[in-house]
């Protein structure tokens, strides 16, 4: 059977696209709805030329003409400075945009190293295993141009989990180029690398791609994984250089520099060319004023997709989570056939899908088969699927580097493109659609790690002990940092633990275990909760991190996988097993966390009181200065401190407790039932940053005690929100809690599901670290406290709900009436303080 | 809370305590630790150690090393077999037990960094003259080690090898006496290993020699062992005995462990043998205390365990020099048919089936039959062949026997194989079909399908030979070999 394509528009292309972007823009609602507008902005993104460079010194014959031979005459500007940073011997990190050829930033230095040293290795680290198998059909097509005319041969290889075993020890011996992902380099190379001595040996360079992934705790356990890297290297005597690429992030240098503990190079400006863009925002219109419901805005995005897609364009759609992903592509499907016998023009496209039919997909998307594809992020990092006419994301990705990615999936090098970003009803979102500044002109979030997170460190100072033994004086890490651990100190406590025995000038490893194994680099405790779905026969569907456990597989509660519904019937808490049975239902399940927060340590506190010394305000200053660059707004700079508000952070002890949970229902949200949990509590030491709202700010409402509650817990929801949003950090990243607050802080407690029964007189609003330990939230946050403050207030200030939805402080039912007055009087306290 | 207690209740894996309200000043402190006195910097007096284990301090040019030497005399008994009699030097038994250990060219290790690589040039000698690999010089080699999952951090405490002296076991043990001391340890053994012209293991392909070669490598010292040929007594132990009854208890190793084997094989019963699992620990007590007490019977284990490797693999070379005349049980005669049938020596591998069909298992039997009747088959002997096909049927009528396992299938493909006889060997086509319709009954699944599909090319060879004019079908045609068939499956 002929496959039937749809009718191939080139040149009438630009005109379509300028067509549905005016009828969007002009169905900017009626004049009355003003201050609601569904498109909020439209920006126009110029176009920008090449910039070319020629060939750094040093340059192989046989590279430049293995490129010329694929259509590379020249190199691009940044292209080439990485490549002469590279040349020179120096770590360089390059700001890459979707399409602008990074791998050729560092394909190009390590070819051409092999060429005149064939003994030259290289390993390539990649936070997906789906992504080393893309980079390796470039890189190995690449590699034999290159060598074609000679005797050489370059051994271009992935080792990974799905290595086969029979395989790996002749990938030992023969690759140059080694493609793996941290887990992998953690548990199967490092631990063994005396059978890895050919590649230690002779290792030049060290490619970290998508470096703007490794953030939190993933970051912060690559960290360590590459300090113990660095040991082996030392070990056998080579020195890699480090090469990195990273998406638009505002602070590329300080991660790849912390990540790696070496100095570095930055190459951010882009010599690539890049047509012409538009990026329109769009609210989906209110339905409910009183309550703040917008219209769904999965419907909007099929809306906005299908105007792209009756004009021929061939679009990407971007939805949140796997379940959108499916109800958009049969919301898709259902709307748009294309012409009769035609292959199926939508397609899906989610973590989950064999590789075969994901393969087939980018083929599609490649040769204009496919017109439309919805995914998750799956398809937000460097899988290649050409370019695409217009992305459209139904959700704000949570990061303005992510939207800036995602959108980067349409525009080829010259031609026009189009990027949508549809906002749901999230507080995020609704404040990146209101306030577009935020977006088009203020700097992206800044990657944080802390990779000396005491629980993360120790397990990696552990299975470095296993790979070679420490010294007596030896650091772990990069000599004199600022949050350096003490390593004997760490040793000591091993060696009490058993672990290790210190003899002859050295640690050495005393136990029979392998430590690897006991890590698991995508949280900090490798303890989890296994799913089983015993409807029929038992099997295992799935995992989840210990501390979420309690809270999503309590009994009784909906667990959702891939659209099926389970209903827990036991939780086997000390087996870490949760027995469920699919079920069908029209709610899900919403847990009442108890968490009560208790001072351990305060770190920094300032207010304006004018208690602190000048010096401790000082050497705040330099530090906000050297990490945190001021970010760009229109909001005049508000770092200097609040009369009378005091911000914190320090080290606390969080104590939560699973007691109950809500029945709610699909589509409306509507709370239909509860129920009561008896669960253990957990506990965790971890960092936070904490605002202590003066008493007199509090005894100045107008309001009664009950709702003076209501409006600092409904302050807390807005404040953690926008906190997501400046940490570049997942919902889950941070948790939040509100105290009694009494005049002895050493004994603050909290209150009972954020809501605490009594308000002290000047209570504390807590965001830290939902990691044991802290993974280096806490910090930063207290040192862009005003701009956490400022942004809450637009947030609430702009949302045009009459008291609360969920959007800024909360719905109304779960917050009380007075929440939005009296949290904006508190932050207009808060804030007109500075002015004094 | 200062680094240390913090890091130590990490370590513990504890949930963080709640503080303490500071008010309870004057209440007793409680050591939430034991306080580190430093005690475990005990000197390692190497003569001491010596002494205790019995053993010798040895010389290298990274320092000494500890090495203990046992004899085991030719006239002593391990079990119920004499230890002169393990010493077999029979190279065509073991090619039978190891097909791959004839090939003269080791296979060439590419991970491995040119420093690395062995040159020992008598066997660079013996591979270019081509002349055929003599076992002059067999080592026994079984390692003790810090953990069982390899890696960088898992240490060979202890090398245990052995070798036959004028038939006397001959032990020598390298200890390590700390972890500074590894490097003497593995030069003194690859010294050792230099004369070796074969080395025999339990498991040593995939556990000691790569932990071996790992240590080698950790210390950039010379490899000694990537071109000697490889013995590892466990597969061939696996195929011979796995077999054998009550063998299918440990699942991990088919029933296989040097342990249970030995006392199976030759009624050894160690008295206080350490377990497996404390190894390790005693090891890193005595690096700690420089006690080498615990570490006595971890010595005399290890030596239990080569003198128990040489037995095992005696006691297989004699079946594999001896064929079914060595065996003990129908299992056995089975087991070691298999071995010869894939070693490619057919005619040997007959004979043991012929032995093993005597048994008094059936899933030995009918094994037995099945095997037997295959070669026939291939040979062309097709009326023998058919005769082991009915015997396999008769041996499954009983419903207890065909629950066995692989019993019930067994019955099926030697019905099915009936039928083909009849049909293409006998060209009894008549007799082919009552066949092919009484083993309908019995089968199911994807067999079924096919039997139907013989049913109904059967149905078509006679329809077309009743077409050119050939006699009506019917039972008085059957011949006496098929009715005898037919009522195979009647009851």
């Amino acid at each position: 059977m002929a496959q039937q394509t749809l009718p191939v528009v080139t040149g009438d292309k630009d005109t379509s696209l300028q067509e549905v972007l005016t009828r969007l823009t002009a169905s900017r609602g009626p004049v009355s709805a003003e201050s609601d507008p569904i498109v909020t902005a439209a920006h126009r993104l110029p176009a920008v030329g090449a910039s070319f460079a020629p060939y750094p010194e040093g340059t192989d014959a046989r590279l430049r003409s293995a490129l010329a031979a694929r259509g590379v005459e020249q190199l691009y500007t940044h292209q080439a400075e990485a490549f002469a940073h590279v040349l020179g011997g120096r770590n360089v990190v390059t700001i890459t945009p979707t399409a602008s050829g990074k791998t050729l930033c560092y394909n190009a230095p390590v070819l051409n190293a092999i060429l005149a040293d064939p003994s030259t290795r290289a390993l390539y680290l990649f936070p997906t295993k789906a992504l080393a198998q893309d980079q390796l059909a470039e890189l190995h097509a690449l590699s034999e141009l290159v060598t074609r005319d000679t005797s050489v041969e370059i051994g271009v290889y992935t080792y990974d989990g799905d290595t086969p075993s029979d395989a790996r020890r002749a990938i030992r011996g023969k690759a140059h180029v080694v493609l793996s992902n941290p887990d992998m380099v953690h548990s199967g190379i490092l631990p063994h690398h005396p059978r890895w001595a050919k590649l230690f040996e002779n290792l030049r360079f060290v490619i970290i791609d998508e470096l703007h992934a490794y953030r939190g705790v993933f970051g912060s356990h690559l960290a360590n994984i590459l300090r113990r890297l660095q040991r082996i290297c030392r070990h056998y005597g080579s020195d890699p250089i480090f090469i990195c690429s990273s998406a638009t992030i505002a602070n590329p240098r300080e991660l790849a520099e912390g990540l790696t503990g070496r100095p570095f190079e930055l190459v951010e400006k882009n010599g690539a060319p890049r047509g012409e863009k538009f990026f329109l925002f769009v609210n989906p219109p209110v339905v409910n004023a009183q309550l703040g419901i917008r219209r769904s805005y999965l419907a909007e995005a099929r809306r906005v997709a299908l105007e792209f897609l009756r004009h021929n364009l061939q679009l990407i759609l971007f939805a949140q989570s796997r379940l959108a992903v499916e109800i958009l592509t049969t919301y898709l499907k259902d709307a748009f056939h294309g012409p009769p016998g035609a292959a199926d023009v939508v397609r899906g496209y989610r973590g989950g899908y064999l590789p075969n039919r994901r393969r087939e997909i980018e083929r599609g998307l490649r040769d204009g088969l496919v017109r439309a594809v919805v995914s998750t992020n799956a398809l937000e990092l460097g899988i290649d699927i050409g370019a695409l006419d217009v992305s459209i994301m139904a959700g704000y990705p949570g990061t303005i580097a992510a939207t800036w990615q995602r959108a980067g999936r349409a525009g080829r090098r010259t031609t026009r493109s189009a990027a949508v970003l549809v906002a749901s009803s999230a507080p995020i979102d609704q404040f990146i659609v209101r306030n577009p500044s935020y977006f088009f002109d203020g700097t992206p979030e800044h990657a944080l790690i802390n990779p000396d997170n005491l629980h993360i460190l120790l397990d990696h100072v552990k299975c470095a002990a296993f790979e070679l033994p420490f010294t007596n004086d030896e650091h772990f890490g990069a000599e004199g940092r600022r949050d350096e651990v003490d390593l004997q100190a760490v040793l000591s406590v091993l060696s009490e633990e058993g672990f290790v025995h210190q003899a002859d000038g050295q640690w050495n490893w005393t136990n029979e275990s392998y430590p690897a194994d006991a890590v698991s680099l995508r949280s900090v405790s490798s303890d989890n909760f296994v799913v089983v779905d015993c409807t029929s026969a038992e099997r295992v569907i799935g995992e989840t991190d210990f501390t979420s456990g309690p809270s999503t597989l309590h009994e009784k509660a909906i667990y959702i996988l891939e659209g099926q519904l389970f209903q827990v019937e036991r939780l086997d808490f000390d087996g870490r097993k949760a027995y469920l049975r699919a079920v069908d239902c029209d709610y899900y399940t919403d847990a009442i966390t108890y968490t009560k927060v208790t001072i351990l340590d305060t770190f920094e506190s300032t207010s304006s009181g004018c208690q602190l010394p000048a010096s401790i305000d000082a050497s705040e200053d330099s530090r906000a200065e050297s990490r945190i660059p001021s970010p760009e707004s229109p909001i005049p700079d508000l770092r200097s401190p609040i009369p009378d508000s005091i911000r914190s952070h320090g080290e606390v002890h969080v104590v939560s407790r699973v007691v109950g949970f809500k029945k709610i229902k699909f589509y409306t949200n509507e709370n239909i039932g509860s129920g009561e949990l008896d669960l253990p509590e957990q506990q965790m030491h971890t960092s936070s940053y904490w605002l202590t709202i003066p008493a007199a700010v509090m005894a100045s409402l107008p309001f009664a005690g009950d709702d003076r509650r209501d409006g600092v817990v409904g302050l807390a929801f807005a404040m953690k929100n926008i906190a997501q949003l400046l940490l570049m950090c997942d919902g889950h990243d941070i948790g939040l809690s509100v105290d009694g607050g009494t005049l002895e802080r050493s004994k603050r407690t909290g209150g009972i599901g954020g809501v605490p029964d009594a308000l002290a007189t000047d209570p504390n609003v807590f965001i830290f670290d939902n990691y044991p330990g802290g993974i280096g939230f806490s910090r930063p946050l207290f040192e862009m406290h005003a701009v956490l403050l400022a942004r809450t207030r637009e947030l609430i200030a702009g949302c045009p709900c009459e008291s609360g939805c969920p959007s800024c402080v909360g719905p109304e039912g779960n917050t009380g009436p007075f929440a939005k007055q009296v949290a904006s009087r508190i932050l207009d306290a808060l804030v007109a303080g500075e002015a004094a | 809370m200062d680094l240390s207690s913090r890091l130590r209740e990490i370590a513990r894996g504890g949930a963080p305590r709640a503080p303490v309200a500071p008010s309870t000043a004057g209440g007793l402190r409680e050591l939430t630790y034991e306080p580190d006195t430093g005690g475990y910097e005990a000197v390692m007096d190497l003569g001491r150690v010596a002494a205790i284990l019995g053993g010798r301090v040895a010389e290298t040019s990274f320092g000494p090393c500890l090495v203990i030497d046992r004899r085991y005399e030719a006239d002593r008994f391990h079990g119920t077999i004499r230890v002169g009699d393990c010493d077999l030097d029979d190279c065509a038994a073991l090619a039978v037990l190891d097909p791959t250990l004839s090939m003269a060219e080791a296979p060439i290790v590419d991970d491995v960094p040119v420093w690395a690589r062995d040159a020992s040039p008598r066997r660079a000698r013996e591979r270019q003259d081509g002349s055929p690999r003599t076992f002059e010089r067999t080592v026994f080699i079984d390692l003790e080690t810090t953990g069982l999952s390899g890696g960088a951090g898992t240490l060979a405490f202890l090398v245990g090898c052995g070798y036959f002296d004028l038939g006397a076991f001959q032990v020598r043990q390298f200890l390590l006496t700390s972890h500074a001391a590894e490097r003497a340890l593995l030069t003194a053994v690859a010294e050792f290993f230099d004369g070796a012209d074969l080395i025999v293991t339990y498991n040593g392909k995939t556990f000691d020699v790569p932990v071996m070669e790992t240590r080698w490598m950790f210390h950039r010292l010379r490899m000694p062992l990537t071109d000697v040929p490889h013995f590892d007594m466990l597969h061939p132990a696996r195929r011979l005995w796995r077999l054998r009854p009550g063998a299918g208890g440990d699942i991990e190793e088919g029933g296989c462990r040097l342990s249970t084997l030995e006392q199976e094989l030759f009624a050894v019963a160690r008295v206080g043998d350490v377990p497996g699992l404390e190894i390790p620990g005693r090891f890193f007590t005595f690096i700690r205390s420089g006690d080498p007490r615990g570490l006595e019977p971890v010595l005399e284990h290890n030596r239990l365990d080569l003198v128990s490797l040489a037995a095992v693999m005696a006691r297989a070379v004699q079946l594999a020099a001896g064929g079914h005349t060595a065996c003990r049980d129908g299992a056995e005669a089975l087991a070691l048919g298999r071995v010869f049938e894939r070693a490619g020596a057919l005619d040997r591998a007959a004979e043991c089936y012929t032995c093993a069909v005597g048994s008094a298992r059936p899933e030995v039997k009918g094994e037995a039959l099945y095997r037997r009747a295959l070669r026939d088959r291939r040979d062309r002997r097709f009326a023998e062949a058919a005769a082991s096909w009915r015997a396999i049927v008769e041996l499954t009528e009983p419903r207890a026997v065909r629950r066995l396992a692989r019993l019930g299938d067994l019955r099926q493909f030697a019905t099915e194989a009936l039928a083909i006889h009849h049909e293409h060997r006998e060209r009894d086509l008549d007799g082919a079909r009552e066949l092919a319709l009484f083993a309908l009954q019995e089968v199911g699944g994807a067999r079924a399908d096919g039997m139907r599909h013989r049913l109904a090319r059967i149905d078509r060879k006679i329809s077309e030979k009743l077409e050119r004019g050939g006699a009506a079908p019917g039972r008085r045609r059957l011949s006496a070999a098929t009715k005898k068939d037919a009522q195979l499956f009647s009851s």
